[in-house]
């Protein structure tokens, strides 16, 4: 089965930035958004919301239904992503984005707690937190400590 | 709600429901490890015991009372608690301060004078006094970005040539990196403390911010062997709207002795909850039997596992934040 082209994914990364302040909650499939949800919950009801369908899941069991559904192709080594795509850790799940079509959140403005020093983050993807982390916002890779385990795409139905 | 007690009719209730929990499974997403308080020891280890022991949940906040008594020789004694070794864990972690920087302690009810220590490393190499002589918090390394933060009360303007070349030896060891976003943190840091216990019987009270483990409430996950075992669930007091997913449970380790010794008698005391009326709270009573409550807990005698360690578990509604 063929990948969504960029600009599909692009719907993806669109739908996810209507969640944007969507607070945490371990909601699971029963996330709502601009309530509560985790990264599961957020990245299914996301892709669905922009017309690409899949069976709920876990970040945990998120890599073996990617395997066996067909919905999912599982990115090689060194292989370019694009806007949409899911990055995976094994208690995680995040949607990559370039923000090359939606600028606004290419970067957010921060400050440093420890010396109140404001300071840019580049961002590339949107992302659920955690139990007691901020809302669902455009977050960035590089603060995160390990980069994602794996990174999928999602595949159309021929 | 009333307290249950666990009966042999209900161990096999539970384990029929955990066979068909597990076809019929909702699940929610994520989860958190546990950070439990490192175990506090005493020099010379086992010159006291801990007679009894009683633990009071408030929220997230935890106070241990313990009441010590001299074992032998009635000499003083010197209390000593270290933290793990902390390193940045990045926007991922739910417990980066795994320093406790709120512990405080009690002796006989007043606060206990104690010795504070920060050890940083870098690999193998101790560099604690560069980053005091920098002026530097050694736990800069707890927030995300690990942006090199000074320690509290020092102003930042103060740079004499001590503290420019202290700077300068951290940078060029690697301690520092100077990234594009600012001066990045690269060490790994640990906290001791240390207090003396005059000769004779002590209370001292222990009070901190559990840092429970953290995940999605599912019938399979709560009416697992080990977790029944561990605290004593009661499957008539998991309220059936967990099956429908959105709740959440906290596992609580909560120390209740010193030197991870058996404790003596244990009491467990829960805090009324007023923000969270459909918590239920489990554990295992003195006699091994199921205690469940909604709302909160009267003292209670509770069991403790071999280590000392008080197991509670708390199934609540996922709330945002949560």
């Amino acid at each position: 089965m063929p990948d969504i082209s960029s600009t599909e994914g692009q719907r993806i990364t669109a739908e996810a930035a209507t969640w944007e302040g969507t607070a945490y909650a371990m909601m699971g499939a029963r996330s709502v958004k601009g309530v509560s949800g985790d990264c599961g919950g957020t990245t299914w009801l996301i892709y669905k919301q922009a017309g690409f369908a899949y069976d709920y899941q876990v970040a945990g069991s998120f890599p073996a239904y990617a395997a066996s559904s067909g919905h999912f192709r599982k990115l090689g080594v060194g292989e370019a992503r694009q806007d949409g795509d899911v990055l995976s850790w094994s208690g995680h799940m995040a949607i990559y984005c370039t923000f090359a079509a939606d600028r606004s959140h290419a970067t957010t403005q921060r400050s440093s707690r420890g010396t109140g020093k404001p300071w840019t983050q580049e961002n590339d993807m949107w992302s659920a937190s955690h139990t007691g982390g901020p809302a669902y916002a455009a977050g960035a890779l590089k603060w995160w400590p390990t980069q994602p385990t794996a990174v999928y795409r999602y595949q159309k139905a021929r | 709600m009333r307290p249950f007690r666990i009966t042999p009719t209900w161990r096999s209730a539970l384990v029929a429901m955990a066979v068909m929990g597990s076809s019929c499974a909702t699940h929610a997403d994520d989860a958190a490890p546990g950070v439990p308080l490192p175990p506090l020891r005493l020099a010379p280890a086992g010159t006291s015991r801990t007679a009894r022991a009683a633990l009071q949940i408030d929220g997230r906040h935890v106070r241990l009372t313990l009441s010590l008594e001299p074992r032998g020789q009635d000499t003083p004694v010197m209390l000593s608690w270290q933290s793990a070794n902390v390193a940045w864990m990045g926007y991922g972690e739910t417990y980066p301060d795994r320093q406790f920087p709120e512990l405080a302690f009690e002796i006989d009810g007043a606060p206990a004078s104690m010795a504070s220590r920060d050890e940083a490393t870098l690999g193998a190499v101790d560099i604690s006094a560069l980053l005091a002589t920098a002026g530097i918090d050694p736990f800069s390394i707890t927030e995300t970005p690990p942006f090199v933060a000074p320690r509290a009360g020092r102003s930042e303007a103060v740079d004499t040539p001590a503290v420019k070349a202290a700077h300068a030896e951290l940078l060029r060891r690697g301690a520092i990196e100077n990234a594009k976003e600012g001066e990045l943190a690269k060490w790994t840091a640990r906290r001791h403390i240390e207090l003396a216990l005059a000769p004779g019987a002590h209370r001292l009270g222990v009070a901190y911010d559990a840092r429970p483990a953290v995940g999605a409430a599912t019938r399979v996950a709560l009416l697992a062997r080990s977790t029944v075992r561990r605290y004593c669930i009661l499957a008539n007091a998991v309220p059936k709207g967990v099956a429908e997913g959105g709740w959440i449970i906290e596992r609580y380790d909560l120390p209740a002795s010193l030197d991870n010794a058996a404790a003596g008698q244990v009491t467990l005391e829960i805090a009324v909850d007023a923000n969270a009326e459909a918590a239920r709270w489990f554990a295992c009573d003195a006699g091994g039997h199921g205690v469940a409550v909604g709302g909160g807990l009267a003292p209670t005698p509770v069991r403790a596992d071999a280590q000392g360690i008080v197991h509670v578990l708390r199934l609540a509604p996922a709330t945002p934040g949560q």
